[in-house]
């Protein structure tokens, strides 16, 4: 794809005119805002849409929004792929006026160029990644086909400007809602031209470090970056507009403008020349990346840990459980069951398998009483009306569960001391440890981070849940309390410490938060917390508090 | 257990919470089921003379009743996804190619159907793979009944062969070659009473989502259900032509014809005839010119009904794999790497691996040519050209009728475990391969790898575990050594 053999022409006297033309639409809202962008973009020479659509979804209430998008046809070709540039009015960062602005060059410089050979859609979306989201559907003939439409979207670059005059690098933030990557290559291109442009590319915006630091700084900078990656990965939410399109298999992500006081810095041109070259080597793009790249941690800005390294940190992980799960299957039922003697063989097999039959159909309900009461977790919030569900209600609603399945937990636990039920932790804990084994293996493949996750907050308090086999109360209780501090309600409220700056206002629910990505996004947080993590964690609680 | 406990139940759950769902209501029946038939099965050691079968008349009512509301839960589970969520089943599990292969999709089925409709003939394009059967079977509840009636009929085919494994239980106990059957000295008998075989069966997930995905599979597991049951209960000549009927469904049940010979042989009912070979051969080659019979009956039926293509659309679509969609099989991936000019010889290695089976399983387990058929529809369930789960949960739901065998089984964590994670690896790889385009087919077919191995391994153990009883019974006198090897 040759990053940066071109010269890039980005940055004339009329460039700046066009960007300059967009300066009234940052006053105004809504409707107005959008007929402004499309005028602008018509004036340019781009076939032009108004998208306007409202949420009907009983999660997310009553949001509205445009998104304009102007095709600009390539010369050399028939429209059957495209290249997507994309910015949002609103981030994170406040407004990203000089996004918008710079779209407006960037067409007016590839309008006058000839070698394009894929379509240039230029997207301004209202709301951030619910606007991608809803236009995406749209483009892709999901609920009201667009009129003005492309072909197969290869790539997608979303630029996220705070207002500032210069800039002294950029940060590309990578992940999608569930956990998907763009193909490596794309981030190796936008690095490479880049530093081109003297306009130094990190990853998620952790500074780079100076030649001269030592091994020690490096290292805890490689950590602290694949902490971030993993977190983003992991939870994937607020990660950028760019998300949604992972979720069409088309590779994308954002470039955020990070900005620098001192005047040495590079101004908005550069940005704008570092796309330009960008989407020049993406223009050359043959057919699709290459498949092998697609999983991938970055250790530092120019080293990655491809999947055939980190899986088998993942498969030991769940080697783990297994091997526990094993032992704890092998020692199950009474000790007659495993005498030595060769003559009591047959008597031993006997009990072993009477044990067998008259517990596991009690094992196999309590499996499912729990998973019943997540299913119930998880199904309420779509059937409430949408009007009741709000941050604080969500955090009521995490906590009213917490204590119905206490009493969930009591009754079960309480069931297995009764006379008539035989019943063993261990075989509950063989079980369960088999579960959590097979959620992480299977979700490593697809998502490290997620799997990682589920192994922290699930599998590892089900190994340390309980030993011995008559614990004294102290050792009960204490393994209690952990579990408690291990439970999704615990670990919802304190998570938001860890998440971002802005999780971290005390009134936002995470719960809500992920309910609204599974729902908009199709991300797989919210079901594995309702349906995997929530019955785990009781069922802990079960095996702690058996006889 | 009495109706009267299960009643306590339903007002316990009721009374508990008004949270609880309708489903935990079931769920609650369902653990109570089978807690009470694990008490009532279990419980007494039986000395090898006494056969369990002869238990109280008011217990077999009770157990009558039970499997009764186990049906009756089975179906109206089926019925209300059916019919209160069809969004749920045509989203995420219509379309699953683990579900439903180009053999038995239900989508393909409603084409036939229309095709036919139409006066045009379904077999001549490339679509339509079934047999002209179901055609038969459908025509009415799909061109004048609304559609819930032709979802009906695949909730009662599923229904009625959980009923025919809940009898075929019954009737192992009763059987003349089982009950006269030694057992092992000193040995508890576990036996799985038939509401509880027809449990697992009805609410095993595999089956739930392989009957709401619509797969014809179904009726091919009510056909292979029904030749075993009449097979064990005496009527070979039913048994053969619901055989050539199973083989016109979808032509890997064919291979039940061997142990189906046995069984008209006298295997089962006459066990002192076993020394008289005459009489053994006589009768299997009987069945098996009886099965031709009812093969080349229906066959010049369908032709005379459909024309002769519709043989190469079905018959061969299955033998030639010429349909190479991924599924949970060996084959797709095989023979899309594989160079045209071996592709013959290689159909014919691949195809000889499902079938070569035959004769050596029914015959080295001749003494019981039901346990031959248990074990003959697990070795179709994971060589078969277009596998499905569903042809795993006719094998799953086979197996504890043979519980008896549980206690020698060696690799259950082994191979439960591997089916697991080929279970729950193929939506993950399919998901990667396809929808995210991040994989690619060597991920999903290194999931079927796994799936299939844990197949073979869990047939591998069942036969190994059967022969070991054998043993057992056999030589008693060796099973309180110690080996020791030098």
């Amino acid at each position: 794809m040759m990053p940066g053999q071109v010269d890039v022409g980005f940055g004339s006297h009329g460039h700046m005119e066009a960007m300059r033309q967009m300066d009234p639409a940052m006053h105004m809202e809504g409707d107005k805002r959008a007929e402004h962008v499309q005028r602008v973009f018509e004036s340019l020479g781009l076939d032009c849409e108004i998208q306007r659509f409202g949420s009907s979804n009983s999660v997310d209430k009553g949001l509205r929004g445009n998104n304009v998008h102007g095709v600009l046809r390539a010369p050399r070709s028939d429209a059957v792929e495209a290249l997507v540039i994309a910015a949002s009015w609103e981030t994170k960062n406040g407004t990203n006026a000089n996004a918008v602005r710079l779209l407006a060059g960037l067409a007016k410089y590839a309008a006058e160029q000839v070698y394009w050979a894929k379509d240039l859609v230029f997207l301004v979306t209202d709301s951030g990644e619910r606007g991608t989201e809803e236009w995406l559907r749209a483009y892709h003939g999901e609920g009201g086909m667009l009129q003005v439409r492309s072909g197969l979207i290869q790539a997608a670059l979303a630029l996220d400007l705070p207002p500032a005059h210069s800039y002294g690098g950029i940060s590309l933030h990578f992940e999608g809602r569930s956990g998907q990557l763009p193909n490596l290559d794309f981030l190796n291109i936008i690095k490479h031209v880049a530093r081109q442009e003297r306009l130094p590319a990190v990853v998620h915006a952790l500074p780079d470090m100076p030649r001269s630091s030592s091994i020690m700084e490096k290292y805890l900078r490689s950590a602290r970056l694949l902490l971030r990656q993993v977190r983003a990965q992991a939870v994937g939410s607020t990660v950028g507009v760019h998300a949604p399109f992972l979720r069409y298999g088309i590779d994308a992500l954002t470039v955020v403008g990070m900005e620098r006081a001192d005047g040495r810095a590079s101004n908005l041109v550069s940005v704008g020349r570092t796309v330009e070259a960008t989407l020049r080597s993406l223009n050359n793009l043959l057919e699709r990346f290459h498949q092998s790249f697609f999983f991938y941690l970055l250790s530092s800005d120019k080293k990655f840990i491809s999947i055939g390294n980190y899986v088998p940190a993942v498969a030991m992980l769940a080697a783990a459980l297994l091997f526990h799960a094993m032992h704890l299957w092998w020692f199950q039922g009474p000790d007659s069951a495993r005498s030595e003697t060769p003559g009591d063989r047959i008597a031993r097999i006997n009990t072993y398998h009477q044990f067998l039959r008259s517990s596991l159909p009690g094992s196999a309900a309590s499996f499912v009483r729990v998973h019943v009461m997540g299913a119930i977790l998880f199904a309420v919030p779509f059937v409430v009306p949408k009007v009741v569900l709000t941050d604080s209600t969500a955090t009521g609603y995490v906590f009213t569960m917490f204590v119905a399945s206490v009493t969930l937990i009591l009754h079960l636990a309480d069931s297995m001391w009764s006379p008539h039920m035989v019943s063993d932790w261990r075989q509950l804990k063989a079980l369960a440890a088999v579960y959590v084994a097979w959620v992480v293996a299977c979700l490593s493949v697809m998502n490290f981070s997620l799997a990682i996750a589920v192994f922290v907050v699930a599998g590892m308090p089900l190994i340390f849940t309980r030993f011995k086999d008559k614990p004294s109360r102290a050792h009960r209780a204490c393994a209690v309390a952990m579990l408690v501090a291990f439970s999704p309600a615990v670990v919802l409220s304190a998570a938001r410490y860890l998440l971002d700056c802005e999780m971290a206002d005390l009134s936002r629910s995470l719960f809500r938060l992920f309910l609204k990505d599974y729902s908009f996004f199709g991300s797989a947080v919210y079901p594995l917390i309702c349906l995997v993590y929530w019955p785990v964690n009781m069922l802990c609680m079960v095996i702690a508090m058996m006889p | 257990m009495t109706a009267d406990t299960l009643e306590q139940v339903v007002r316990e759950s009721s009374k508990q919470s008004p949270k609880r769902s309708k489903q935990e209501l079931a769920n609650a029946l369902v653990e109570t089921l089978a807690r009470g038939a694990a008490t009532n099965t279990g419980g007494k050691p039986e000395a090898s003379s006494s056969s369990s079968s002869s238990s109280l008349p008011k217990q077999r009512h009770s157990e009558g009743a039970r499997l009764m509301r186990v049906l009756a839960l089975g179906f109206a589970l089926r019925f209300a996804i059916l019919a209160f969520s069809p969004d749920f089943v045509s989203r995420h599990l219509a379309a699953r190619v683990e579900l439903s292969t180009p053999a038995t999709s239900y989508k393909r089925l409603i084409e036939g159907l229309h095709l036919a409709a139409q006066g045009i003939s379904p077999f001549d394009g490339g679509l339509f793979h079934q047999s002209p059967l179901l055609l038969i079977l459908f025509r009415v509840p799909f061109g004048w009944l609304p559609r819930i009636c032709s979802d009906l009929l695949f909730i009662a085919a599923d229904v009625l062969v959980a009923l025919m494994l809940a009898k075929i239980a019954a009737k192992k106990t009763t059987l003349p070659g089982f009950a006269s059957r030694p057992l092992v000295p000193g040995e508890t008998v576990f036996r799985c009473s038939p509401s509880v075989v027809a449990m697992l069966y009805l609410f095993n997930p595999l089956t739930l989502a392989t009957c709401l995905a619509r797969s014809t599979i179904v009726f091919s597991h009510l056909a292979t259900v029904s030749v075993l049951y009449f097979g064990v209960s005496d009527k070979p000549d039913l048994a053969v032509a619901l055989a050539a009927v199973a083989t016109h469904l979808s032509l890997y049940p064919a291979v039940l014809v061997a142990p189906l010979a046995l069984m008209a042989g006298g295997m089962l009912f006459q066990p002192e005839a076993r020394s008289r070979s005459s009489s053994l051969a006589a009768g299997a080659v009987l069945a098996l010119c009886k099965f031709a019979a009812c093969f080349a009956a229906i066959h010049f039926l369908f032709v005379l009904l459909y024309g002769s293509n519709y043989f190469s659309a079905t018959f061969e679509f299955t033998l030639q794999a010429t349909d190479l969609q991924p599924n949970v099989g060996l084959f797709w991936y095989f023979f899309i790497e594989i160079f045209d000019e071996f592709r013959q010889f290689f159909i014919a290695v691949f195809q000889l691996t499902a079938l070569a089976f035959t004769v050596p399983i029914s015959w080295r387990f001749r003494d019981d040519p039901l346990f031959g058929s248990v074990m003959l529809v697990g070795v179709v369930s994971a060589l078969k050209s277009y596998p499905s789960w569903g042809d795993l949960s006719l094998f799953l739901g086979l197996i504890p009728i043979y519980e008896e065998l549980a206690k020698y089984m060696q690799y259950t964590f082994l191979s439960a475990n591997l089916l697991l994670y080929g279970l729950g690896l193929a939506p993950v790889f399919w998901h990667l391969w396809i929808e995210q385009g991040s994989g690619n087919a060597n991920f999903f077919y290194a999931a079927t790898l796994v799936y299939v191995f844990g197949q073979i391994t869990l047939l591998f153990d069942l036969g190994s575990a059967q022969l070991r009883r054998q043993l057992d019974i056999e030589h008693p006198e060796t099973r309180e050594r110690t080996v020791v090897q030098e």
